[in-house]
C-alpha cells in the first residue's frame, strides 16, 4: 500500500490551476505517496477574509484542519500559498489569543487539537530527493537557468510560516539543483506580484510582475520556477499587458516547481499541463531535450 | 504643496482601532521610526524602484566579457530615479499610497484613526507582509492594515478604492454561497459590481481556449460550509 499524505488543494487547483494539481499529483503518485483530499472541504478565506472577520478567517482553515485531523492524518500538503499561509496563520493566531481560541472551537464544534503538520509540496519533495528519490531521476534538467521565485506567501511573516530564510530562501533552488537545473541568484525572488489586487487593481499587478520579470531575466534566467498559482497566474498571464504598457518582450516561460519534477522522473510530459501556460514553454524545453 | 495641519487631541485616546490591535497583540507604541517598513513596501511608492532592475535599460551586458552598461550613472540611479516617472505607469498610480505604512502607524498612534480609515494605503496593501517581516520591533503593520480595512468596512466608510472593496465583498458571497470558490462566477459578479466590463477582456480568450476557466461551480464543500456558517453567526453574535 502506497503512503499517504492530507491534501489540501484550495479552490483554485480544482479550476485555472489544474496544471498544478495534475503535476503535483502524477509527481507524488510516481514516488508511491498518495494525495488524499478530505471529503467536503471548504475555502479557507485566503484572499479575502482576514480583511473582513478576524474570526471568519481564523475559523476557515481551522475548519478543514479538524477534517484532516478527522482522517486521522498526521500531515497535510498545501500547494497554494495563500492557503498555506492561511492555514499557518490561524494556527499562530489561535495559539496567540484564548479568546479567539475559544471562539473558534465554538464555531467549528470542538477545540481543534494542533495535531497536524502544515507543510508545502516544495518541502516536503526538496526532503524526499535529500533523502533517496534522487536515484529515480530519469532525465536530467541540463543546466536549465531557472530563477526560483518564493513570492511572500511561503515565506512571510517567517515567526508565522517557518519556512527556510526569509530574505534568500533555497528550498526550491536545492530541489531543483537535485535534478540538475542551475538556479540563478537574483534579488526579486520574494518581491510581491500583487497576489490578489489582479481582479480589483491589475495595473499594480502588472507594474510589479514587470519588474520581477525584469530583475529574472536581467540576471540571465531562461524560465521562473512558481510554488504558488497566484504567482504563476500575475507572471504569466500579464506578460502580453507588459509587453504594451512597458514596450518590454519578456517571453518568459513561469513553470511550476512539480512540473519540472515531473519531466524529471520522466513523467508524460502530456500529463504535466505545459499546454496550459499563456507563455509558451516547449520551445526552451525541447532546447534542452525535455520535451520531443 | 500646502499641507493641511492636522489637530491632535492631548493626552492617551484609546480609541477602536487601538483596542482592537491590542487584542491581536499588536503594539503600534513600539515603533521608532526607522522607516524600514516603507522602504520595503512594493505599493508604498510604485515609481520608486523603476530602474532598480533596468540592467537592461542602459544597454545589455557584454556577452562574452559580461561587463555592465557604458552609461554607469545611468544605472547607478537605481531606485533613486523618482523623477522620471515612466509613461507606462497608470496615472493614478505614481503615487501609489497616498499614506506610507510609517504614516499608517504613525496616525493610528496619534489616535488620527479616520486618517487612516480614508486612506488609499489600507485598500493597496497586498498584504505581502514585507513590512512586518523587517520590522525591527516585530510590529505587523500589514495586520494593522487588515484591521482597519475591517474596521471601515464596520463604520460603512466609503473605500477610496472601491473596486477593492467589491472584490472582498464579492469573494466573500461567492465563497460562503458555494462552500469553494468559483473562479468564473467570481469574475462575472465583479464585473457586474463594478461596471468595469472591459477590464481584462483581452486575457479572457486565451484564457478559455487554454482550458484555464472551469465553466461549473463545486458543490463539493456546499455542506461543510452551510453548517460552518450557522455556528459562526451563533459564534459571532455571543457575548465577549
Ligand atoms: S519598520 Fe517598524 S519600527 Fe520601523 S518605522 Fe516601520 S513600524 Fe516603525
Ligand atoms: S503588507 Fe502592505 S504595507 Fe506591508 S509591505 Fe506589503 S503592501 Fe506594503
Amino acid at each position: 500500500m502506497p503512503e499517504a499524505i492530507a491534501y489540501y488543494p484550495g479552490c483554485s487547483l480544482h479550476s485555472t490551476a489544474k496544471e498544478y494539481d495534475e503535476s503535483l499529483r502524477a509527481v507524488f503518485t510516481k514516488l508511491g505517496v498518495e494525495l488524499k483530499e478530505p471529503e467536503g472541504w471548504i475555502c479557507c478565506g485566503a484572499s479575502s477574509a482576514h480583511s473582513v472577520d478576524e474570526l471568519l478567517a481564523a475559523a476557515l482553515p481551522a475548519q478543514n484542519l479538524q477534517l484532516i485531523e478527522d482522517m486521522g492524518a498526521k500531515e497535510v500538503a498545501i500547494p497554494c500559498a495563500a492557503c498555506f499561509l492561511r492555514f499557518k496563520t490561524s494556527v499562530y493566531d489561535m495559539k496567540q489569543s484564548k479568546h479567539l481560541e475559544g471562539k473558534v472551537a465554538e464555531t467549528i464544534g470542538k477545540k481543534y487539537g494542533d495535531t497536524v503538520t502544515i507543510r508545502h509540496p516544495v518541502e516536503i519533495l526538496e526532503k524526499m530527493f535529500a533523502n533517496g528519490a534522487k536515484n529515480q531521476i530519469k532525465k536530467d534538467l541540463g543546466k536549465i537557468k531557472l530563477a526560483c521565485y518564493y513570492g511572500c506567501m511561503l515565506t512571510r511573516p517567517p515567526k508565522v510560516t517557518q519556512f527556510d530564510d526569509c530574505e534568500d530562501p533555497q528550498t526550491m533552488d536545492r530541489l531543483l539543483k537535485q535534478l540538475g537545473a542551475e538556479t540563478l541568484v537574483w534579488s526579486y525572488k520574494t518581491d510581491c506580484c500583487g497576489a490578489s489586487l489582479a481582479l480589483s487593481e491589475p495595473d499594480v499587478v502588472v507594474k510589479l510582475s514587470r519588474d520581477i520579470l525584469a530583475d529574472a531575466r536581467a540576471c540571465g534566467a531562461e524560465a521562473i520556477v512558481t510554488a504558488c498559482q497566484l504567482c504563476q497566474a500575475n507572471l504569466d498571464t500579464r506578460q502580453g499587458q507588459i509587453a504594451k504598457k512597458f514596450n518590454e518582450n519578456f517571453n518568459l516561460p513561469i513553470l511550476y516547481f512539480s512540473q519540472l519534477v515531473g519531466l524529471a522522473l520522466g513523467l508524460e510530459p502530456g500529463k504535466l499541463g505545459f499546454d496550459k501556460h499563456l507563455v509558451d514553454p516547449k520551445p526552451l524545453l525541447r532546447k534542452y531535450g525535455l520535451l520531443l | 504643496m500646502a499641507v493641511e495641519p492636522v489637530k491632535i487631541k492631548r493626552g492617551f485616546q484609546e480609541t477602536e482601532s487601538l483596542k482592537m490591535l491590542k487584542e491581536s497583540a499588536v503594539n503600534v507604541n513600539l515603533c521608532y521610526q526607522c522607516r524600514k517598513c516603507s522602504s520595503g513596501c512594493p505599493v508604498a511608492d510604485l515609481t520608486a524602484r523603476d530602474s532598480v532592475s533596468d540592467r537592461t535599460s542602459a544597454g545589455p551586458l557584454d556577452e562574452k566579457t559580461g561587463a555592465g552598461p557604458d552609461s554607469v550613472p545611468e544605472a547607478l540611479r537605481s531606485g533613486m530615479a523618482r523623477d522620471s516617472v515612466p509613461n507606462s505607469v497608470p496615472e493614478a498610480l505614481r503615487s501609489g499610497m497616498d499614506l506610507t505604512p510609517i504614516q499608517i502607524i504613525r496616525a493610528v498612534r496619534l489616535g488620527l484613526e479616520d486618517l487612516a480609515l480614508n486612506s488609499k494605503t489600507i485598500w493597496l496593501c497586498t498584504g505581502c507582509e514585507t513590512c512586518a517581516t523587517r520590522c525591527p520591533q516585530d510590529i505587523d503593520i500589514a495586520k494593522v492594515n487588515s484591521i482597519l480595512r475591517i474596521m471601515a468596512y464596520k463604520r460603512g466608510i466609503k473605500p477610496k478604492l472601491p473596486n477593492v472593496a467589491a472584490f472582498d465583498r464579492q469573494f466573500m458571497a461567492n465563497m460562503k454561497f458555494f462552500g469553494r470558490v468559483y473562479e468564473m462566477g467570481l469574475v462575472n459578479q465583479l464585473k457586474l459590481a463594478t461596471r468595469n466590463f472591459m477590464q481584462d477582456m483581452d486575457l479572457a480568450g486565451p484564457m478559455i481556449f487554454k482550458g484555464k476557466i472551469g465553466f461549473f461551480p463545486n458543490f463539493s464543500g456546499f455542506l461543510t460550509m452551510k453548517k460552518f456558517l450557522s455556528r459562526f453567526k451563533k459564534a459571532r453574535a455571543g457575548k465577549n
